[in-house]
């Protein structure tokens, strides 16, 4: 039970994949242009890390150690694809916005990563609880630094209005304003943790 | 090694095709209603009237550009509106495609962003900057050709703040359009001048009557049309 429970909470803080391990910059940085569509990145990822270290962990002992690496790329790709297409289908409006960036959780390294650190070696059960834990770390850090850049770069957060949008500092929206964030997070998170 | 990884890759595509399957049907649904959503949603005036769309439209511009046109049409046949499938491919992050509608006589009713990457707080505010009536920048009741304020002489659309290549790209689409309109009513303009030619010639060739019914019929065409080009 608790190696259950430190497994799951192993994602969320003390090695947040965003935070902490640094992976998985390309989605953080470019779709965290609001809350919502960080929010929805996370989970989309979340979902894609969770079937992938459960399919993984319980073919773990049945793929050959010289192409494991094709294999867990033609599993995660698989759960990509149909992710996109059930979302394409069921959530068109998400669909617009994240279109671009749901094909590239294939290259996300977090998710290969998990795959190869810890669905290699573990039971279902708790490759399922990395997964989960590890992608709502994702989620977590995503949404913040979507709420921080949404708010800072146009004065609303998920969509709804704080202060007049005159106020906003665009550059948050923008590029470096990703980089400048994700830096002050990392930063605060660090001073915490001492 | 190799059985396991093609057991893996045909268990994978077999998942995909299964899944493939049982969403190509919601997918191209809600493509369908989104277009349709879309077409109504270009021409307000006409949102409570019974209306239908007739079917897809190519016009071919003079650069060989295609732009696909919907007419609106009452129940008698007569065309209330066009709602125009248009595009600018030099966005400042690439393509823009946008439904905008025209009322019968060429001016722009309402438009809506179908595809767009523009920044999110600069370019991506054309979604409702262009038809937002403050000072000159709704585009909404012009016609003819429009350009940003910026580019001088008789332009004098307000270009979304900082946004200036989104917005240009955003009108050239909305100019796009308008050209197809003006090209669209221009042949049929010339079909009419056809119909009404053959008319002619078939009431003189049979002065006596015998074909009069036969020109009381290409009359109402005419007519048909004359209000296709009003």
């Amino acid at each position: 039970m608790g190696k259950a429970l430190n497994t799951f909470t192993n994602g969320l803080l003390r090695e947040n994949p965003t935070i902490v391990l640094v992976l998985g910059m390309c989605p953080t940085l470019a779709t965290t242009t609001s809350a919502i569509n960080g929010m929805s990145m996370g989970l989309a990822t979340t979902f894609v890390l969770l079937c992938s270290n459960v399919v993984i962990s319980a073919l773990r002992n049945l793929i050959p150690d010289k192409v494991h690496i094709p294999a867990y790329i033609v599993v995660i790709a698989s759960f990509v694809t149909i992710l996109q297409l059930v979302m394409q289908a069921y959530l068109p409006g998400l669909y617009a916005s994240l279109g671009l960036f749901i094909p590239l959780i294939v290259v996300n390294c977090i998710v290969l990563g998990r795959a190869e650190a810890f669905a290699a070696k573990n039971g279902v059960g708790l490759s399922a609880l990395d997964g989960l834990g590890m992608g709502f770390g994702f989620t977590i850090s995503l949404t913040i630094l979507g709420i921080v850049r949404e708010f800072l770069g146009t004065g609303k957060i998920f969509d709804l209005a704080i202060m007049p949008e005159e106020c906003g500092m665009l550059v948050f929206v923008l590029a470096p304003g990703a980089f400048i964030a994700l830096a002050l997070l990392m930063a605060l998170v660090n001073s915490l943790k001492k | 090694m190799a059985l396991s990884l093609t057991i893996i890759a045909l268990v994978a595509a077999g998942a995909l095709a299964g899944i493939y399957v049982l969403t190509k049907g919601p997918i191209e649904a809600t493509n369908e209603a989104n277009k349709l959503k879309a077409k109504t949603e270009v021409l307000p005036a006409l949102q409570d009237k019974d209306i239908h769309f007739a079917d897809a439209d190519t016009v071919v511009l003079e650069n060989e550009e295609k732009i696909v046109l919907y007419r609106a049409l009452d129940a008698d046949g007569n065309l209330l509106g066009t709602a125009v499938e248009t595009f600018d491919k030099e966005g400042f992050n690439g393509l823009i495609k946008l439904m905008v509608g025209f009322d019968a006589d060429g001016v722009i009713q309402g438009y809506s962003v179908l595809e767009q990457q523009e920044t999110p707080g600069l370019g991506a505010n054309m979604v409702k900057w262009f038809k937002t009536d403050k000072n000159n920048q709704s585009i909404i009741g012009r016609k003819g050709e429009l350009r940003v304020k910026k580019d001088g002489g008789d332009a004098d659309v307000d270009a979304i703040t900082a946004a200036t290549i989104s917005s240009r790209a955003f009108l050239r689409a909305v100019n796009r359009a308008s050209k197809a309109i003006e090209q669209n009513n221009s042949s049929s303009a010339q079909d009419v001048l056809e119909v009404v030619q053959t008319a002619l010639t078939e009431v003189v060739e049979d002065a006596a009557g015998v074909k009069v019914e036969a020109a009381d019929d290409t009359l109402k065409v005419v007519q048909i049309k004359d209000t296709v080009i009003n």
